[in-house]
């Protein structure tokens, strides 16, 4: 028997199929009117409001990048400057720097020869330095760096003013970035309109 | 062909071209690309810009592909629901779609899923209670539920073949555009499985 009327309801008619089709083209899909999402309008707000977030940081960093003395300037030697008196820092500047190269047990007499007994056995550690060790360093890369002369304290606090300034700038581009986005949520939440 | 010349109606680009074949060699390698494009592209197309209309008349065409490849899979009760499911689907993720060509096997793939996660779902909900069941059965044709049945007890791809057949009335050039499927196999499925269902009726008329 020929496949035609199958395929395409062309060639002579099979009554099987034509009873088949009958039956069951009671089923047949019946459309519905589709429900679509109403198009809402894109949030061109939140568009806007990252780009000028993102502006807003583009100027406001270069502000501060501008602001920063500079550490290679000719005019300005490093000076050493000690911003507080602190006991322990003196003692350091006097005293030689102790060396933080790991020691071998009984190689060195003193203090320095100490830490190796505390280490695993074929393992070497560098000396854990305390906190008052740590500041006080921190204290002298600053000092060697050189002190801020008097027009770059003045830059120092337009950097800060400037920071500041981004601070608030971000904080306010986040708050409205969240304020967008939860409009956003409330809109899915409300689903489709009919 | 109607329908073809509906669309083509909608989106006059016979007299495009020509226009741009005189104009520019460039602009008429454009209008080459979009006339290679089938009319439904052109309406998917047309549905990326925001065209709600056009969203519709691709409703329109691929409903009876969607209602019946559902038919073939969930039953009866739930399937005009889960095909208004597929098309909202559709509307929201078209732009995932790279080529509008596709879109009909895509669309299918998609009522595919949905059949799946159907599925899936109900597992985890309670069973139908008997009376709605009862009343759901009632409200097709026994004769219907029947061959409905025995269709369903086919192999997935002739039963999907046999439902948009007999009961979207679609033929088999039109179930392979519809569904991306190439015209050899929807002849083969719809042979194979029409062989099938005789065998299994005739089974059953003996019995």
């Amino acid at each position: 028997m020929s496949d035609d009327y199958l395929w395409d309801r062309s060639g002579e008619s099979d009554p099987e199929i034509e009873r088949l089709e009958s039956v069951l083209g009671g089923l047949r899909h019946q459309p519905r009117p589709l429900e679509l999402p109403v198009a809402r309008p894109r949030p061109k707000l939140f568009h806007g409001l990252a780009a000028a977030a993102a502006v807003m940081m583009i100027v406001a960093g270069g502000l501060w990048l501008a602001s920063r003395p500079s550490i290679d300037d000719a005019e300005n030697p490093p000076r050493l400057v000690i911003a507080r008196p602190v006991p322990y820092l003196l003692s350091e500047l006097k005293e030689p720097k102790p060396s933080i190269a790991p020691v071998i047990k009984g190689t060195e007499s003193g203090a320095r020869a100490t830490l190796a007994g505390s280490t695993q056995a074929g393992v070497l550690r560098r000396p854990r330095r305390t906190n008052e060790e740590r500041e006080s360093a921190n204290i002298l890369r600053v000092a060697r760096r050189g002190a801020p002369s008097q027009s770059d304290q003045e830059l120092m606090r337009e950097g800060e003013k400037a920071r500041d300034q981004l601070m608030l700038g971000l904080r306010f581009a986040s708050s409205q970035l969240n304020r967008v986005q939860r409009e956003i949520q409330i809109n899915k939440e409300s689903g489709p309109a009919s | 062909m109607s329908e073809v010349e509906a669309i083509a109606d909608l989106f006059p680009i016979s007299d495009g071209r020509q226009t741009a074949t005189a104009k520019a060699p460039s602009a008429a390698a454009a209008v080459a690309v979009t006339a290679a494009r089938t009319p439904h592209a052109l309406l998917v197309e047309a549905v990326r810009r925001g065209d709600q209309i056009a969203f519709g008349r691709l409703y329109e065409l691929y409903g009876p592909m969607v209602h019946g490849i559902l038919l073939a899979r969930v039953p009866w009760i739930e399937v005009d629901d889960l095909v208004q499911d597929v098309f909202l689907h559709a509307f929201k993720r078209l732009h995932t779609l790279r080529d509008d060509n596709a879109f009909g096997g895509w669309l299918a793939m998609i009522t595919r899923n949905r059949a799946i996660d159907y599925h899936r779902r109900s597992r985890e909900m309670q069973e139908l209670s008997p009376d709605l069941a009862q009343a759901a059965s009632r409200a097709v044709d026994a004769e219907a539920s029947e061959a409905i049945a025995l269709i369903r007890n086919l192999p997935e791809a002739y039963r999907e073949t046999l439902i948009l057949r007999f009961v979207e009335g679609m033929t088999g050039p039109e179930i392979a555009e519809r569904t991306g499927l190439t015209p050899a196999s929807v002849r083969v499925n719809l042979h194979r499985g029409m062989k099938l269902l005789r065998e299994k009726m005739g089974v059953k008329e003996e019995t």
